[in-house]
């Protein structure tokens, strides 16, 4: 069930990465106490408002943190379908990664991504050796938290998917003891288009596949394909299937 | 049949709202013995036995499964476009051009049901029956064109073309679990038939502003919005158990029940322009059969339009 090299690399387990914690951002009790009831009442709501099914969920638990979950991405409604699909005591240490430039545009966004989501912000413009957006994010995993990535880097039409980007690998390098599991969202475009703020009523699927196994050393081309083509498996098997 | 449908399961809570009405109807009549033969109380055993009937074939029908439901629904649609063409204003001049209607168009339509060819399902029969029309138009009288015309079209439209669409999902989602399309014709038709009863019921009990006093005296507002709410309700409660969610299982009985609302409305309009009060006798206490599939014949291709869209993307 653990992955197979968890135990080559004790320096990276979290009880020794307590360093890092500050870099988090910490939020003052109540906001922290609002945010976490907001999030808990609109997974709620998104499952009721999508007659949320979510496949494989069971053995999520015994997967235990630090876990890559990475999705396809077609809505802003990805991230929110995701963490309502996940059990609730899983959903406390999984945190989205979202850009920054967009989510702190204004008040609401930042208090979503905040407060809420607990996002890690990354910047998507400010892109150099001294602020890699990878390092928030290795940073989170080494703390024992759980990342929620969209490695297409951007939404798709929801017919096929993009590219992976390269930062899968990096993190899953960096982070031997982290294990990644490919997550199909089904519907997602369709019940919140892009461009548009108003959701519609659409039964959307969340699936998660089997958490990926790559030997290591596998260049990164091999891990990106290997990445996007269990991912593509799962969507293979919730596809065909009658959703009513 | 293999098929893993709980005909008995989804049978029973019918079957004991049955029980209940026609234990209620025995007290009533007891206690009002004085009432004969007219009035609420016999209409009420009436409506409850031939409800007995309806059940009883419904439940061997889906017994039978797919051919079962399709031969249930090819009868009733010869029924309700029979009645539907014998109250027309020039019936027996109709008689050749119905015949065709009832003997070719309804077996064609239902085993393109059964064969799941979509295109075909959906374009024959308009396409057909605007050809028949055509050719029973050449040849009449001038003044009479315009009611054989719209009798037979009308009557296609309703009683064969949107009658079928009750059996849309047998070929909308076709699944390898063969209860889960009829599981949805299931869901379609008791919450048409539900809405029905339920807005009769809320209209008996507190209906007092009418709707439409001139095409249905009997629907009130009070009736409608009790029986869209308690559909809706009835919807929320039984949709788990046809892999709908709560949510959608209510929009989706909304949905029917305002759409049978409006369809029930055209036939009445219908009914009273012709000066008829029921379609036929062969359901006491109801009318005919069209009386109690009035509602079905719109609520059916506006729920199978709705499985379409929530499912588009599924596939």
């Amino acid at each position: 069930m653990m992955n197979h090299d968890s135990s080559l690399s004790p320096a990276w387990h979290p009880s020794q990465a307590d360093g890092c914690t500050p870099c988090l951002p910490l939020s003052p009790p109540r906001a922290a106490l609002s945010g976490r009831a907001v999030a808990t009442g609109l997974c709620a709501f998104a499952r009721w408002f999508t007659s949320l099914k979510v496949r494989g969920a069971e053995g999520l638990r015994a997967l235990g943190a630090p876990t890559i979950y990475y999705a396809n991405h077609t809505s802003h409604a990805d991230v929110l379908l995701l963490l309502a699909a996940l059990p609730p005591d899983v959903r406390g240490s999984v945190r989205p990664v979202a850009a920054s430039d967009y989510w702190n545009r204004d008040p609401v966004r930042r208090f979503l991504a905040q407060e809420v989501f607990r996002c890690i912000a990354v910047s998507r413009l400010e892109v150099n050796r001294n602020a890699n957006p990878l390092d928030a994010m290795q940073r989170a995993l080494l703390a024992g938290q759980s990342l929620i990535l969209f490695p297409e880097g951007t939404r798709g039409d929801g017919t096929r998917l993009l590219p992976f980007r390269s930062g899968i690998h990096r993190l899953l390098q960096a982070t031997p003891a982290a294990q990644a599991v490919p997550v199909w969202i089904q519907n997602a475009h369709r019940a919140l288009p892009r461009g548009s703020w108003l959701p519609a009523p659409v039964p959307c699927t969340v699936t998660f596949g089997a958490p990926l196994h790559l030997s290591t050393g596998t260049p990164k081309a091999g891990v990106l394909a290997a990445a996007s083509l269990a991912l593509e498996e799962v969507a293979r098997e919730c596809i065909p299937k009658c959703q009513c | 049949m293999h098929t893993q449908v709980p005909v008995l399961m989804w049978m029973l809570p019918i079957v004991g709202c049955l029980v209940l009405a026609s234990g209620i109807g025995r007290c009533l009549s007891r206690r009002h013995p004085s009432v004969g033969t007219s009035g609420f109380v016999s209409n009420w055993n009436a409506r409850v036995r031939s409800w007995w009937w309806i059940v009883g074939v419904g439940t061997i029908a889906l017994l039978a499964g797919t051919v079962g439901l399709t031969v249930l629904f090819a009868a009733v649609s010869i029924q309700a476009f029979r009645e539907f063409v014998r109250t027309t204003p020039d019936a027996p001049a109709l008689r050749g051009q119905s015949a065709v209607a009832v003997y070719l168009f309804v077996p064609l339509q239902y085993a393109l049901i059964l064969s799941g060819e979509r295109i075909a399902i959906l374009v024959a029969l308009p396409a057909l029956m605007s050809l028949m029309g055509l050719l029973c138009a050449e040849g009449v009288p001038k003044g009479q064109r315009g009611h054989r015309l719209d009798s037979l079209t009308v009557a296609a439209a309703v009683c064969i073309y949107g009658m079928s669409f009750t059996l849309a999902p047998l070929w909308l989602c076709p699944s390898t679990n063969a209860g889960e399309p009829i599981g949805l014709i299931y869901f379609l038709v008791t919450i048409t038939q539900a809405s029905d009863v339920l807005q009769y019921l809320w209209g008996k009990a507190i209906g007092r502003h009418r709707v439409a006093p001139t095409v249905s005296p009997g629907k009130t507002v009070e009736g409608l919005l009790g029986g869209v709410t308690s559909s809706l309700l009835l919807g929320a409660a039984i949709a788990p158990e046809f892999g709908i969610g709560r949510f959608h299982g209510m929009l989706l009985a909304t949905l029917i029940a305002m759409a049978g609302i409006v369809g029930g409305l055209l036939l009445s309009a219908i009914k009273r322009r012709r000066g008829i009060k029921d379609w036929g006798a062969l359901l006491p206490g109801h009318g005919g059969v069209l009386d109690r599939v009035d509602s079905l014949w719109l609520s059916a291709p506006v729920f199978s339009a709705a499985l379409a869209y929530l499912q588009a993307g599924s596939r």
